[in-house]
């Protein structure tokens, strides 16, 4: 359920974040970069209490969405938060290099031919990048679904209602209940198993276009 | 008419790319700008594009400012050093995307695309994809992309500098032709000299962010305006202290009166050209193009006493108040 909301999210993200510091020309775009790389350099555990210190109901906005009936931390929306915050930098990793490869050259000749903006990032720079976008994505998917410790900081672990396959699995674990922590584990490592297998899959088609150029 | 660029400045942090220029290009014409990299000549064309916007200056097309227009509202067509296909289209999509943008009728974007690729010679090609063309083929179908929409000039940034010498000449002789069919007002951005030359109707030869000169290409190999551009558009070796182009050096065998001494150290035969260069007594060494068909020639070789003295239109004076000239 997080990995169905955070993904299509990070996804956006991720892209938008990309083109805002390949494509502009702006002051503190290295800053920005930085900063997508953070969640790769902080502990998940770190994420998941700084987002309670945020987020949670003594929190900077916590408070507010409190008072006003939300429930962050400790339900579906703060999960959410750190699932995204977790699996945000592999989209922008991926596809920052592809962006820069490309070049502004197709962009460019799309502006003068007299392409709008957004014509040229649905038919230009989009299809260009696509690859470098579906590998992000497949590995934002694999994060999102292995991610322990920042989810198991906010959800409060409640059992059947906050809790996440690699919750469930550790939690069966230490409640000797073998065979469904088994299972569950299968189940994640039958999917990364085939992530690793669609990563290549793209590797290699990306190499025979590349052939073409 | 055409195109008015008017005291352009354009810089990139430190780095100034064009300083105060200002250029007319007459409407229906082929004009170079010439000159070595770095010297303003693809900024210059990218800002009449409207793809760099200047610090100051205007640009004025067919009688209206474009300074402010952004470059799909300019009317101009733009073709890359390396092609700038759109990857994932065919040939027939890629020369079609203008026209779609435009939102043409269908039949008349088919009919439009067909007239083109048979104007660019890809007949038969419209459904392959840019990794399925040669280079030449892809430059083609990048014209043919640029003037599929009508554009008021076309700009061509060293359309050819990334193919091989053969295609190369082939197609400039080809986009000759098409400018004379056609005659949109062209500018065509180049470092090669004999491209410029062979092409254009008049060039202008750009240096150190500024232009130097604008001739045409006879012209400017005749009465060059500074050492610089004699330098740039034709050979040059040092007789007597003197810069003298290399085939406007008579030699002898025999001793003449005024000319310097000197000994063969090398023959290169050319072809139709021999190259023959000399250590000369108390000068510096300097090299002279004979043709084949000299009948010195064949008393040449390393080792043989010459005497060489200037019998071309000695150099413009003003020339010798600038820089090195550039050996070529």
């Amino acid at each position: 359920m997080c990995t169905l909301i955070a993904v299509p999210l990070n996804t956006i993200f991720g892209v938008m974040f990309a083109m805002l510091v390949v494509r502009r020309r702006m002051r503190g775009r290295n800053f920005f970069s930085l900063f997508a790389d953070l969640p790769l350099a902080l502990s998940p555990v770190v994420i998941g209490l700084s987002l309670v210190l945020v987020w949670g109901i003594h929190g900077w906005f916590g408070g507010w969405f409190f008072e006003h009936g939300i429930r962050i931390i400790f339900s579906l929306p703060g999960m959410v938060l750190a699932t995204i915050f977790v699996s945000l930098p592999f989209v922008v990793r991926e596809v920052v290099p592809v962006l820069r490869a490309v070049g502004t050259e197709q962009e460019e000749a799309a502006e003068v031919l007299g392409a709008s903006p957004s014509r040229i990032f649905w038919r230009i720079t989009l299809p260009s990048i696509k690859w470098g976008v579906a590998y992000g994505v497949i590995l934002t998917t694999a994060r999102a679904l292995g991610e322990y410790g920042a989810v198991a900081v906010v959800s409060g672990r409640m059992t059947g209602q906050t809790e996440t396959a690699t919750i469930f699995v550790d939690s069966q674990w230490t409640q000797f209940n073998e065979e469904a922590a088994f299972t569950a584990a299968l189940v994640l490592a039958v999917i990364a198993v085939i992530v690793v297998v669609a990563v290549n899959l793209i590797v290699r088609k990306e190499d025979i276009d590349g052939h073409h150029r | 008419m055409g195109i008015i660029a008017e005291n352009i400045t354009k810089r990139f942090g430190d780095f100034t790319a064009l300083d105060d220029v200002s250029l007319e290009i007459p409407s229906g014409s082929l004009t170079a700008l010439l000159g070595p990299s770095g010297s303003g000549k693809s900024t210059l064309l990218r800002v009449i594009a409207g793809l760099e916007v200047p610090d100051t200056g205007r640009v004025v097309i067919d009688d209206v400012d474009r300074t402010a227009d952004r470059p799909r509202d300019r009317g101009v067509g733009f073709v890359f050093q390396h092609y700038a296909a759109f990857r994932h289209m065919t040939v027939f999509e890629n020369i079609a995307f203008g026209l779609r943008v435009r939102k043409t009728p269908k039949a008349r974007v088919r009919e439009r695309v067909e007239e083109l690729i048979d104007l660019v010679q890809l007949t038969g090609m419209a459904k392959r994809y840019p990794s399925q063309l040669s280079g030449g083929q892809r430059q083609r179908m990048a014209l043919a992309r640029a003037l599929a929409v009508e554009p008021r000039v076309l700009l061509l940034d060293e359309p050819f500098g990334a193919l091989d010498a053969l295609v190369r000449r082939e197609l400039r002789a080809w986009l000759r032709r098409l400018h004379d069919e056609v005659h949109v007002t062209t500018v065509l951005v180049t470092h090669d000299q004999e491209e410029a030359m062979e092409v254009a109707d008049r060039i202008a030869v750009m240096d150190h962010s500024r232009i130097e000169q604008v001739a045409t290409p006879r012209n400017l190999y005749e009465s060059p305006a500074s050492a610089f551009v004699m330098g740039f558009v034709g050979p040059l070796t040092v007789l007597d202290g003197q810069q003298v182009r290399p085939h406007e050096i008579a030699l002898d065998t025999a001793p003449v009166d005024g000319a310097v001494r000197g000994f063969v150290t090398r023959v290169i035969h050319l072809g139709f050209e021999v190259r023959v260069e000399i250590a000369a007594e108390g000068h510096d060494d300097l090299w002279v193009q004979l043709s084949r068909h000299d009948p010195i020639v064949s008393a040449l070789g390393p080792g043989v006493p010459v005497w060489a003295r200037a019998v071309g239109n000695p150099v413009p004076s003003h020339a010798s108040e600038h820089d090195d000239p550039v050996a070529v």
